[in-house]
């Protein structure tokens, strides 16, 4: 087996070390001085990337750690099950990488969900299925719905987890079948970064024959929707503490948005309306002029089309958009019938 | 047999110091570098409404097509994919062919746009700008160009008022929701939507780039930064993918009705291809999508498979249909050399052809 501490002139795991504190040096410094890292939209990226190198770090340490000797055609099955199959293997390690991010991943939307309501189920977990009674029977149940809530999220994270720890199995089966292909002198893979790239493809590759399955389409889905409860059940306890302390919810600011939105596309449906009105006016006037050969004895009204369900605003705008009338004659309202100028 | 490893440790320790001296050389190139900013043509907004900002392109000659195209991005990224950057620019392009081009930029929804609808957006927003530009141009009708969601809010508006529309273009826009190598289709479908939208009000953005994140685990998340080392020693290339990372990453949330009923109607209920959409009480019938119509698709495209976009042609009503196959992905259709030199000058020509 080639140790690090066997090569000559150099130790590879103090070079990777010092390469990687040097990039994390200068994320830390870049942060606060560097024109780049000013730029949030930069210092994400810089985050991100970070996050990326650092698996590849591991990675590389790994490999090197127990890399069989090329030359005598070591145990490389064994040594590659080792790196590619174990506990970092890649599924784990990207899906954790981005679930640092607001509203994100799964494992950071139980953290945060654990710690916020901890204090209120800390008491709670031994009564969880108790009916419960009384005048604060609502508030123990919607706590009771909670902790159903968090146990049930658990439970479908364990079996996502499972879902990528398959995968992650099924990567280095591939990538054992990628590298059988390339036993012979000339296709030998001679390089780290060529063996990183070929797992990824590999990763790749056992993902999608993973999460394309049904069993990733129903874990996924229950993922989600064990999320959604949690969040619903810390909202409606979040907004009962709010009532109590005279802050409005954002349950409240829903409802004042929703009918706002509605009276805009009201007044929006209106003002198209009062525009159409206007319009046939202007093409009845226009008619009326090409084709007045005498003055006429009465005037006609306009013929509008009313849609069925906007009668009353039709009206409405016919009034507001009418030209001053004067008082109404005798007789307004009811329907003439049409004339013919011709 | 031999092994199929021949890792030379001298190689590999070589390797670990070539990487040393790219990263040492790359990190001053990185604090050079100014704020990235994309939106490189030269443009004038032309009509506002809420948070949307329909803008004109100004190009270096005037336009020689008759009729103008307005583009329509998809909601879930900011529209300056088509715009990136001088060298990367479809619109740039298709200014030099001599296209007259239009652009809707959304804009970034918040809390107060959480009831917008579908409706809102295709009757609305998307309609009223077809309307201006109509006016603009003193025309009946005018060319459009809908991109991935905004080829699907297209491919309705265009069956509601296909007199508006002389020329329909969609690229790598999503039609049968239910093929199977449609990976976010596959994870939408046993979602409770409603109860979903109904907890977060608006999806935030960060949720939905953490699920497009995961489509490609591996590659999105690590291999793409290990090959951004390669590139370190290149404060030009070094830019380039910064400015995509922010792109990629400033993206807007998303208004909670209208993603609510895009996912039940499109991803879980595959309704457009089934004729079940409504829009404001209207039937979406795809027959009526009568105008000519050329339906760009990428061949290694990983959220709209080309599997998703092709069965267009089996369901509109018009005579004449048009494909194009790019040899790319989803983002290369827009900012790759090989689009560069193919897609706006194929766009063109097919409008050419028809009198655009």
């Amino acid at each position: 087996m080639a140790q690090a501490d066997s090569v000559p002139g150099g130790d590879f795991e103090r070079l990777a070390r010092q390469s990687w504190d040097a990039w994390q040096g200068w994320m830390k410094g870049g942060a606060t001085t560097g024109p780049v890292a000013t730029a949030a939209a930069s210092s994400e990226a810089a985050e991100r990337a970070l996050a990326g190198l650092k698996g590849y770090f591991t990675l590389l340490e790994s490999l090197w750690a127990g890399a069989p000797n090329a030359a005598s055609g070591g145990d490389w099955r064994g040594w590659m099950s080792g790196v590619f199959a174990g506990p970092g293997q890649p599924f784990a390690q990207a899906f954790a990488d981005t679930s640092g991010i607001a509203g994100g991943g799964p494992d950071a939307w139980l953290a945060e969900a654990q710690r916020a309501v901890a204090p209120l189920l800390d008491g709670l977990r031994k009564d969880m299925n108790l009916p419960a009674f009384g005048l604060a029977r609502e508030h123990q149940e919607r706590r009771q719905h909670l902790l159903q809530a968090l146990t049930d999220l658990q439970q479908r994270m364990a079996q996502y987890h499972a879902l990528l720890a398959r995968a992650g199995r099924l990567a280095a089966e591939r990538l054992e079948a990628r590298l059988a292909e390339r036993s012979e002198p000339g296709r030998q893979v001679d390089s780290l970064r060529a063996l990183y790239d070929l797992w990824v493809d590999a990763a790749e590759e056992a993902f999608q024959e993973v999460a394309l399955s049904p069993e990733y389409r129903t874990a996924y889905g229950a993922l989600v929707n064990a999320q959604t409860r949690v969040r619903s059940a810390s909202q409606a306890q979040t907004e009962v503490v709010a009532r109590e302390f005279g802050l409005p919810t954002r349950s409240e600011v829903a409802t004042l948005g929703q009918r706002l939105h509605e009276v805009r596309r009201t007044l929006r449906a209106q003002g198209e309306l009062a525009h159409e009105v206007a319009a046939l006016r202007a093409e009845v006037e226009a008619f009326k002029r090409s084709h007045a050969v005498a003055p006429m004895s009465a005037k006609p009204e306009p013929v509008v089309s009313k849609p069925a369900a906007a009668g009353g605003k039709l009206e409405a705008s016919l009034r507001v958009s009418a030209p001053a009338a004067g008082k109404p004659k005798p007789g307004a309202g009811k329907r003439r019938p049409a004339r013919k100028n011709s | 047999m031999y092994s199929p490893l021949r890792i030379d440790p001298l190689k590999a320790l070589e390797e670990i110091e070539t990487f040393r001296r790219k990263l040492a050389a790359g990190l001053p190139s990185l604090r050079s570098l100014g704020e990235v900013r994309f939106g490189a043509t030269p443009k004038e907004a032309v009509y506002r409404e809420d948070k949307l900002v329909l803008y004109h392109f100004k190009g270096e000659r005037k336009p020689s097509a008759k009729v103008p195209l307005l583009i329509s991005y998809a909601l879930v990224n900011t529209p300056w994919m088509t715009d990136l950057q001088a060298d990367r620019s479809l619109v740039a392009r298709l200014l030099e062919q001599g296209e007259d081009v239009y652009l809707i930029d959304w804009g970034y929804p918040d809390l107060a746009d959480r009831w917008l609808t579908l409706e809102d957006y295709i009757e609305g927003y998307l309609g009223r700008c077809i309307d201006v530009v109509r006016k603009r141009h003193g025309l009946k009708a005018i060319n459009l160009l809908g991109i991935c969601q905004g080829g699907a809010f297209s491919l309705c508006y265009a069956a509601l008022h296909p007199e508006k529309l002389a020329n329909l273009i969609t690229m790598v826009t999503p039609v049968d929701f239910h093929t199977p190598d449609n990976m976010l289709s596959h994870w939408t479908r046993e979602m409770d939507v409603d109860a979903f939208v109904d907890s977060l009000g608006n999806i935030p953005a960060d949720l939905m780039n953490f699920c497009y994140l995961t489509l490609k685990p591996v590659r999105l998340n690590q291999q793409k930064y290990v090959g951004l080392l390669d590139i370190l020693d290149d404060p030009k290339e070094v830019e380039n993918f910064l400015r995509m990372e922010k792109w990629i990453f400033d993206s807007p949330d998303q208004a909670g009705e209208a993603f609510r009923q895009f996912i039940k109607d499109f991803y879980q209920g595959n309704k457009l291809i089934k004729g079940e959409v409504e829009i404001g009480g209207r039937r979406v019938d795809l027959k009526r999508v009568s105008m000519p119509v050329l339906n760009i698709y990428a061949e290694q495209d990983h959220l709209v498979p080309p599997s998703a976009a092709r069965p267009l042609r089996d369901h509109i009503g018009t005579t004449d249909y048009t494909e194009l196959s790019f040899k790319g992905g989803h983002i290369g259709i827009y900012v790759s050399s090989r689009a560069q030199r193919e897609v706006p000058g194929a766009v063109h020509a097919w409008l050419a052809a028809r009198g655009g």
